[in-house]
Order: C-alpha cells, then sequence, then structure tokens
C-alpha cells in the first residue's frame, strides 16, 4: 500500500483507494485511467481554493501537516455512485474556512457534508459540496464528492 | 465510463434511539476512531458495495439515528427506500416492544413493496439479554418478516442483514422484471395493460 509522494513515483496506470486506518484497509474507490502526471479523466485531480482542511491521516495522534504541494488537490467524483465505500455526514456549515471554496475553473462550491471511512469512520477523507448552482437534493445525488490524495493509501495491481 | 454496477439499493435503519443501528454501519476495527469530530456531526449515509452471485449491487444505507423524535422529519427518508432494517437491542426490552409500532410507521411511509428485516442487536453487552431470540423469531413471524440477531461488537451476523435484505430485494425486483417483460408483450400483442405496476 501505498502513499500519495510514493504513488507519484510508482507512476500506475490503476489503483484502488483504501483507508489509511491501521487494519481497516477499507475499499473506496478505484481508478482505472492514470496517466503519466496521475491525471484521470473519470476522477480528474483538481486544485480547490479554500478548501476544508483535510488531516493527513497516517495514526491516531500522528496527523502530519499536509505538505503544500497537495494541499487543496483533490480527486473529482461526480456521481456517489462510483464509490465502493464511503461514509457522508450529515449537512453541516462547520468547517474552519470563511473564505469562499472554488474550484479550479473558479466556480463556487458550496459546503455540505464530511466523508469518512465507510468501515472504520476515521475521517475526514474529503468533503462533499453543490457545484454553482447544482440541483439540490436530500439523497445525496446532487452532491459533488472530493477526495484527498494524502488522506487514503493506493493498492497497485501489478 | 461504464457503469461498474448491476444495481443500486436505498435501505434504511429504524429503531428507537441507543439500539446500536449506527453500530451495524461501523464494521469492528481495532483502530477505530469513534472519538473523530464527525461522530459529532453525525452520519447520514453510507455507500456500501456487495456482491451476490455475479451482481455488484451497492447499497446507499440512511442510518435515522438521532431523528427519531422527529417523525415528520423521518418521513423524508421513507422516500424511495426500497429495504427497511427495523432495529431493537436485545438488552433493552422497551426497544422490542417498539418494533410494532416502527412497523406500523414503517408500513405507513414506505413504499408498498419495501422489503423488511427485523434484527436484534447486542451492541453491547450479551449479559444484559433481556429479549430471547425465541421472542424475536414470533414476533418476525407475526409481522411475516425475516428476522436475524446480529452484533456489531464480534461483527456476528451484520453483513449477513445487509446480504439478506438485498437478496430478497433482488428476487422481487427480478420477479417483477420477468412481470413487466410479460405486460410489454402484451402490449405488443394489442393487449394494453392498464395496471400501472412498479416503476
Amino acid at each position: 500500500m501505498l502513499k500519495y509522494q510514493q504513488l507519484k513515483q510508482s507512476k500506475p496506470q490503476s489503483a484502488i483507494l483504501r483507508c489509511s486506518s491501521t487494519g481497516c484497509n477499507c475499499r473506496i474507490l478505484e481508478v482505472k485511467d492514470f496517466n503519466s502526471d496521475l491525471q484521470s479523466n473519470d476522477f480528474p485531480l483538481t486544485k480547490i481554493t479554500n478548501a476544508p482542511k483535510m488531516p493527513q491521516t497516517i495514526e491516531l495522534g500522528n496527523e502530519e501537516a499536509l505538505s503544500d504541494e497537495s494541499q487543496g488537490l483533490f480527486y473529482s467524483v461526480d456521481d456517489m455512485w462510483s464509490f465502493d465505500n464511503i461514509g457522508v455526514s450529515k449537512t453541516t456549515e462547520k468547517f474552519e474556512g470563511t473564505e469562499e471554496i472554488k474550484t479550479e475553473a473558479g466556480e463556487t462550491i458550496y459546503f455540505q457534508r464530511y466523508l469518512i471511512c465507510a468501515d472504520c469512520d476515521r475521517g475526514p477523507i474529503g468533503f462533499a459540496g453543490y457545484l454553482g448552482d447544482a440541483k439540490r437534493s436530500d439523497d445525496g445525488s446532487g452532491l459533488h464528492y472530493f477526495i484527498h490524495p494524502e488522506s487514503v493509501r493506493y493498492e497497485i495491481k501489478r | 465510463m461504464s457503469r461498474a454496477y448491476d444495481m443500486t439499493m436505498k435501505l434504511l435503519l429504524v429503531g428507537d434511539s441507543g439500539v446500536g443501528k449506527s453500530c451495524l454501519l461501523l464494521r469492528f476495527v481495532e483502530d477505530k476512531f469513534t472519538q473523530s469530530f464527525i461522530t459529532t456531526i453525525g452520519i447520514d449515509f453510507k455507500i456500501r458495495t456487495i456482491e451476490i452471485g455475479d451482481k455488484k449491487i451497492k447499497l446507499q444505507v440512511w442510518d435515522t439515528a438521532g431523528q427519531e423524535r422527529f417523525r415528520t422529519i423521518t418521513m423524508a427518508y421513507y422516500r424511495g427506500a426500497m429495504g427497511i432494517i427495523i432495529v431493537y437491542d436485545v438488552g433493552d426490552e422497551n426497544s422490542f416492544n417498539s418494533v410494532k409500532k416502527w412497523y406500523q410507521t414503517v408500513n405507513q411511509h414506505a413504499n408498498d413493496d419495501a422489503q423488511l428485516i427485523l434484527v436484534g442487536n447486542k451492541c453491547d453487552d450479551d449479559s444484559a439479554r433481556q429479549v430471547s431470540k425465541k421472542q424475536g423469531e414470533l414476533v418476525a413471524q407475526e409481522l411475516g418478516v425475516p428476522f436475524l440477531e446480529a452484533s456489531a461488537k464480534t461483527n456476528e451476523n451484520v453483513d449477513a442483514v445487509f446480504f439478506q435484505l438485498a437478496q430478497l430485494i433482488l428476487e422481487k425486483t427480478n420477479v417483477a422484471q420477468l412481470a413487466q417483460k410479460e405486460n410489454n408483450l402484451d402490449v405488443t400483442q394489442g393487449n394494453k395493460s392498464s395496471s400501472s405496476g412498479c416503476c
């Protein structure tokens, strides 16, 4: 299981994103189309301005600061059914930022929920919000999901 | 991107407050992070992927914890639910006595074809048991719903709850699809069916 920094060195074409908690290993999402820059069409890695801070989930009580490089980077997932397993918090306004959250393209993200591991509740590993004037719904379907690359581990199939 | 699954199902956990509905959604791992600040916000739903035969099924499981008192809010949860898990705590007789009340609420608000299952949960201490397995079985029989005892603590039957419920929904759907097919045949033969059926 690789960390994001190691993943960047190994340049795989696909990877399974898993929970980083010891003994959990929950399968979160499979990315099948990494290019050599670790970009994916299915789940593009996007720079988010003023994103909620994600702890780098390594070990309990040892939450290292994020590397500057990946701070604000998220895999963008536009359909909740893409996830194999994911936990979604209740709607909350509770997060530390006060500035407007924006995508790389300058579109506003209206923060709604935190994402956690479905098995062990570890998190947040990402967040979900409404993109611009996307249709609001109460069943999670209208939300756009963002997973932080350093909050998960990577299994590479050889 | 091609769809990597065969079916999605919305499932709902209901039951008295404190019976361990949330526990059924939490796998027992040594490194449990119950102190996570997320637990104070609360979890709305989880997506879980299971495989039944050659079918990959994505479950969206809604936890109604904390909503028990707010009946009107809870109503929205029932919309579109294909399966409902009624949970009681085997260590809490009151929660068992509420099962019939939950059954009525569910019948009132859920789709007619929603599949139910009754689960006796022993999330905590088994020595505190107040409701026997036999009692659970009898009520399930009376209500005409399948029954399981599960322990979130030991993971006993936790997966089985979701598997069994999904399996029953899958069977129902197959039957409905078959009926739909026959209806379609009728249409091509000019016998337009007026029954609305299920969409």
